[in-house]
């Protein structure tokens, strides 16, 4: 029971870390496609720089929740995958220094370089990973990570663009949500074509047991693409958000009982002590409740504007 | 060093560059705090300036630090895989609640800097005090975890795996008691005295304004009401290692043999069991330890020579540096409030911009005498740094490590004054 609670906690912070930090990836690949694009660029910026650093943090808890659950499944990943995540750390150094160096000194060809190069190398060398996890193609599942995040970006800075009075700049970020969103969806299909070769098994679960989590991503990205290609956003952010999710639900739920299914290392089996995962979820209780309305409380000022860079009137 | 020598070069390279940073993200939101609540109540524009401007710093240093931080959770399971797979389950949960501290941290450090213009003012104020509190909680998180490394306790292992575990002895250790508040005060003596450098340099380039003044009392006045109580915690935290880990301390204090009457060696080398050029004061050592000179000290002939610390000289050095920048520290301050004013000379004001740089040099020395004198234990007398160490080749990385962390302290350090070059 326990070591069930535990394993959904970590995907929790999966898809929190996913469809939060990888949309802030996802604006740093639009603005590597914005160069003579001072508009989307400040969009972008304003929409990205209060909140990259609360979306990072689940990163770092997501880890701690897996090598303090799952301490054994926690070494073997990060002893077999370690190449793409000292890459992936790289990425992550050079995006957090570059955007936040940006927001003092203004643009510069390095940092913006280093942001948006950063912002790709990151989702890919995170996708990697999991790539290695399921046992499947990793440059594949990079891939997919990097178009990810850029369609949860684009799909969710038409909202900002929308908040801003921007109407041009939301039609612009539309056609790139739909552009992404396809593109997504094809690479989705590539990879579990791909995983169908490697593992059967997996790939069959994901249209067996997980079918229903399966079958809401593909119902929730089509409808994102038929409604922004049709001009309508109402709807459009939440629904990208619910896709990915579920997306992220159906890979855990098809996976399990098995953790890492490359090495064929299960839930149960890679479990911390029952003390360890009881005293987990009490963390994760205490998190539930002192994080959850700090997050809403940042979004909600976030979309109410009252969160501006401070030196604009110094 | 053996095979894990660049591992450890590369943690403790990292971590001497992160724990600056995380200071500063310790400490400062309550400097910052200070000086708005000081501007809320007197009206002062000055201090509300000073406290909007340290914030956007704050915002920099917080952002470059939780990605350094970054660095550090992603090196504990690259370098030390041994560690992690036999002790994850039990330093993890310390680990945990830091994740949630540093979560709210994040949030309330965006809601504070970035909301400046657009809160109402006592409103505002109160979006740091969550800064404050997480920033203190995660700092003390993160620290039981070294503490435990240094006093590991609050679990079973049968058959070599750990099998049960009391979170609650595990995050109070032995060693919380005393280094949590050591770590803290140093975090806020560090912020404090760096902060008060900055407008020392100001006041000795002639810029004696009530800006610079109030830029430099605010955090001079915090750390040094702070550093006599550090002063306590350290004599407190000394007499508990050479009780809990006697062979670091022995290492630290050049005592060689097992005895009474052990005297205090002030600086000095230590070469095959003989001490060169030290300031040597019979007995003072075992009246440090025990207050009488009868006090049994337990020294490095205790055990063998593959469990003693590497480098004696260094813990003792860095130690000795450690306590007398820590006393001056506590001097200087003084000389203030003895003359119940800032004092003129230059004298004065020299001191003031070597104490911000000082500080930091004495809590690195802290760290190395803490994790090179637990050597050759990663975990106290349980599991070996050698053992928990990483097979994979880790040199190439480091020499890369080491350039990128020279070109982002250096690029920080540029980004910091054009701030402000243009707040001037």
């Amino acid at each position: 029971m326990a070591v069930t609670l535990v394993y959904g906690a970590l995907l929790v912070t999966a898809t929190l870390y996913v469809t939060f930090g990888g949309a802030d990836f996802g604006a740093g690949f639009w603005n590597l496609l914005s160069a003579r694009d001072p508009a989307s660029r400040k969009l972008i910026d304003e929409s990205v720089t209060p909140v990259w650093e609360s979306n990072h943090v689940w990163l770092v808890f997501g880890l701690v929740l897996f090598f303090t659950g799952f301490p054994a499944a926690s070494a073997h990943v990060w002893t077999s995958e370690a190449p793409a995540l000292w890459l992936a750390l790289l990425g992550i150094v050079a995006r957090g220094v570059a955007f936040a160096f940006q927001a003092v000194v203004g643009e510069r060809a390095l940092l913006s370089g280093l942001f948006a190069a950063s912002s790709i190398l990151t989702p890919f060398f995170m996708g990697w990973v999991i790539g290695g996890v399921v046992g499947a193609s990793p440059p594949a599942f990079g891939v997919l990570f990097v178009a990810a995040g850029a369609y949860l970006a684009a799909t969710y800075l038409v909202r900002e663009a929308e908040i801003r009075d921007l109407p041009a700049l939301a039609a612009r970020f539309a056609r790139r949500a739909v552009w992404a969103a396809a593109v997504t969806g094809a690479v989705s299909v590539v990879c579990l074509v791909l995983l169908s070769r490697t593992d059967a098994r997996l790939a069959g679960r994901l249209l067996g047991a997980a079918l229903p989590l399966t079958v809401l991503a593909a119902l929730c990205g089509s409808a994102v693409l038929v409604r922004l290609a049709t001009g309508r956003t109402r709807l459009a952010r939440p629904l990208a958000w619910v896709g990915v999710a579920a997306v992220v639900w159906a890979w855990g739920v098809a996976q399990h009982p098995l953790l890492v299914p490359s090495a064929a290392i299960t839930v149960s089996e890679a479990a911390a002590p029952q003390s360890t995962l009881v005293g987990l979820l009490v963390v994760g209780a205490v998190a539930v409740v002192l994080v959850t309305p700090s997050f809403v409380l940042l979004f909600s000022l976030q979309a109410r504007r009252r969160l501006v860079d401070p030196s604009a009137t110094d | 060093m053996g095979g894990a020598g660049p591992a450890r070069l590369l943690m403790g390279g990292t971590l001497g560059f992160h724990i600056i940073l995380a200071c500063l993200g310790i400490a400062l939101p309550t400097i910052v705090v200070a000086a708005e609540a000081i501007g809320l109540r007197r009206q002062d524009g000055t201090a509300m300036l000073l406290a909007r401007r340290w914030s956007q710093v704050l915002a920099v240093l917080v952002a470059v630090g939780a990605v350094t931080g970054t660095v550090l959770s992603f090196e504990m399971s690259l370098l030390w895989p041994g560690l992690m797979e036999r002790y994850g389950a039990v330093l993890g949960l310390p680990f945990g609640l830091e994740g949630v501290f540093f979560l709210l941290e994040a949030v309330f450090t965006a809601i504070y800097v970035y909301g400046w213009n657009r809160l109402p003012p006592r409103v505002h104020i109160w979006t740091g005090v969550p800064v404050i509190i997480s920033g203190l909680a995660g700092a003390a998180s993160v620290v039981a975890v070294n503490a435990w490394m240094n006093q590991p306790g609050g679990f079973t292992v049968v058959d070599g795996v750990v099998t049960r575990v009391d979170p609650w002895r595990v995050f109070f250790n032995g060693a919380f008691g005393y280094e949590v508040p050591h770590m803290i005060l140093a975090a806020y003596m560090v912020s404090g005295f760096l902060v008060a450098s900055v407008y020392a340099a100001g006041w000795l380039r002639g810029r004696r304004d009530r800006y610079h003044r109030l830029g430099f009392l605010i955090p001079f006045a915090i750390a040094g009401v702070l550093a006599p109580v550090q002063v306590l915690v350290g004599d407190v935290a000394a007499r508990a290692i050479a009780k809990d880990q006697p062979v670091k301390f022995a290492a630290m204090e050049y005592v060689t043999t097992t005895g009474p009457h052990q005297p205090e060696y002030l600086g000095g080398v230590y070469v095959d069991g003989k001490v060169y050029g030290a300031l040597r004061i019979p007995d003072l050592d075992s009246i440090l330890v025990g207050f009488s000179p009868d006090t049994v000290v337990q020294g490095l002939d205790s055990v063998p020579v593959e469990l003693r610390p590497p480098s004696p000289t260094l813990l003792h050095l860095s130690f000795d540096l450690m306590v007398l920048i820590g006393t001056a520290l506590v001097l200087l301050p003084l000389w203030a409030v003895v003359l119940r004013r800032l004092p003129r000379t230059k004298w004065f004001w020299w001191a003031a911009v070597a104490a911000g740089p000082a500080a930091v040099v004495a809590m690195e020395c802290g760290w190395i005498v803490t994790e090179v004198g637990r050597q050759p234990w990663v975990v106290y007398g349980l599991l070996k740094t050698s053992d928990a160490a990483t097979t994979d080749d880790v040199t190439g990385i480091l020499t890369f490590v080491v350039i990128g962390y020279t070109g982002l302290a250096a690029a920080t350090i540029w980004v910091l004054r054009r701030m402000a070059r243009r707040w001037r």
